[in-house]
């Protein structure tokens, strides 16, 4: 996927965005894609239409050799919540990596309901070129309907008018991004997404 | 009949004596690397203190309740690193780590302190191993604790064999308030990071505690069952 395309996702997360979850080393100055209109790794929490949330967010790591982490009990936005939210973000000099996870996931819309035990999504990148990254989502429910993650990228389903995108993955030339749980709704009122780890090339 | 019993305790004094050389006494070593992990798993029995009596959060550690937990320790800049947080769903626990005073190494592929009586920092991305992290945590039960925590990294992640356990005791007497262990755990995935440079343990090294914990858990018959 373009640069161009990975910063259009930053600005509709920008616009109507409550970003659960977010884990992201940034080890090179000049190399950090945003999302939702803020530096990668950046936290913010903020709650509200039109505001961003990240909830739990390590920020970015200061250098190719730091290690940064958030921890929560649980966390909140409007519409739901989290618990054991876990993000971590290590630098290993040539290599990065970055995970997000977090467990009793429940959201309420006007339009139904998602739920999820735990959600995890990892992301490597080193500097011979390897980009990767992967997500776990157990025990998904929307509206209902219970959904098994195949493990495929961008596995996209919709039940009613809610969409939801598993194991989400935008790569750029320089990192990756995972998203382990995008959820939106077709009114464009909702935009979540729960657990993502970014990781930039050292 | 007597005398059969007599040598078979006889046996097993002497079985038990043997195996103890074979563990290195001393205590465990601080390492110099991280390990991260998030996930959740079933509580089983003879994988919880539940089954051995230990019941001071009541309804908790009981088998078939689901457990969640996202941890993660380290040495960093000469000092120990890490958070991390555990919910019981069988009684709605909540263990929070307020701060880490320790970070042990028990085993770096395959090769084990208990066996050898050395435990190698990680020093590529694909080791597997298993570390402890240790120091105190609040709870939503009115109580703070103590914890030792152990997790494990087993590769490949597809597998899905990683472990992760849990020991909480009194903060002052060290006593057992709560244990169970997920091998493997049923979801997620836990990471072994080879070190950089900014993983400096403190000057003494381990600080200890780990082996304080285990002391106390081992006098109550409460152990991980991996390494």
């Amino acid at each position: 996927m373009s640069t161009t395309r990975y910063q259009r996702f930053g600005v509709a997360a920008l616009v109507i965005g409550l970003t659960v979850f977010l884990a992201v080393p940034g080890p090179v100055a000049g190399q950090v894609p945003s999302i939702g209109g803020l530096t990668v790794g950046g936290t913010s929490i903020a709650t509200g239409t039109g505001a961003t949330a990240l909830v739990a967010s390590t920020g970015p790591l200061a250098n190719s050799w730091d290690a940064i982490d958030a921890s929560l009990d649980t966390g909140s936005i409007p519409i739901g919540t989290a618990a054991t939210l876990e993000a971590t973000a290590i630098g290993e000099g040539d290599l990065v990596s970055s995970a997000a996870s977090l467990g009793d996931l429940v959201l309420t819309t006007a339009v139904g309901t998602i739920s999820a035990d735990f959600t995890m999504a990892t992301a490597t990148a080193d500097s011979y070129g390897g980009l990767v990254g992967w997500s776990e989502i157990d025990g998904l429910v929307v509206s209902g309907v219970p959904i098994v993650a195949t493990g495929e990228q961008n596995q996209t389903l919709v039940i009613g008018t809610i969409q939801v995108v598993l194991n989400e993955v935008t790569t750029a030339a320089n990192g990756i991004t995972v998203n382990a749980l995008h959820v939106t709704t077709l009114d464009g009122l909702v935009n979540v997404v729960a657990g993502s780890a970014t990781a930039v090339r050292p | 009949m007597k005398n059969i019993i007599g040598k078979l305790a006889i046996s097993l004094l002497i079985g038990g004596l043997v195996l103890v050389p074979v563990a290195p006494a001393g205590a465990w070593i601080a390492t110099n690397d991280f390990i991260t992990g998030g996930g959740w798993y079933i509580i089983q029995s003879g994988h919880t203190a539940f089954d051995v009596g230990v019941t001071f959060f009541t309804g908790c550690g009981i088998p078939g309740s689901r457990a969640n937990f996202g941890w993660h320790g380290g040495v960093k800049n000469q000092q120990f690193w890490g958070n991390g947080n555990y919910l019981d769903h069988g009684c709605g626990l909540h263990v929070h780590n307020t701060q880490v005073v320790d970070y042990v190494c028990i085993s770096t592929n395959g090769i084990t302190w208990t066996a050898t009586g050395t435990c190698p920092s990680s020093t590529s991305h694909q080791d597997t191993g298993t570390r402890e992290v240790c120091g105190y945590a609040s709870t939503n039960k009115g109580t703070s604790v103590a914890y030792r925590v152990r997790m494990n990294d087993t590769e490949p992640e597809a597998a899905k064999q990683d472990k992760f356990g849990i020991i909480l005791h009194n903060p002052t007497t060290f006593e057992v308030l709560y244990a169970t262990e997920g091998i493997p755990i049923s979801g997620g995935n836990i990471e072994l990071h080879r070190g950089n440079p900014s993983n400096t343990a403190p000057s003494g090294g381990s600080s200890g505690f780990c082996d304080t914990l285990r002391a106390a858990s081992q006098a109550r018959g409460i152990d991980f069952h991996f390494e």
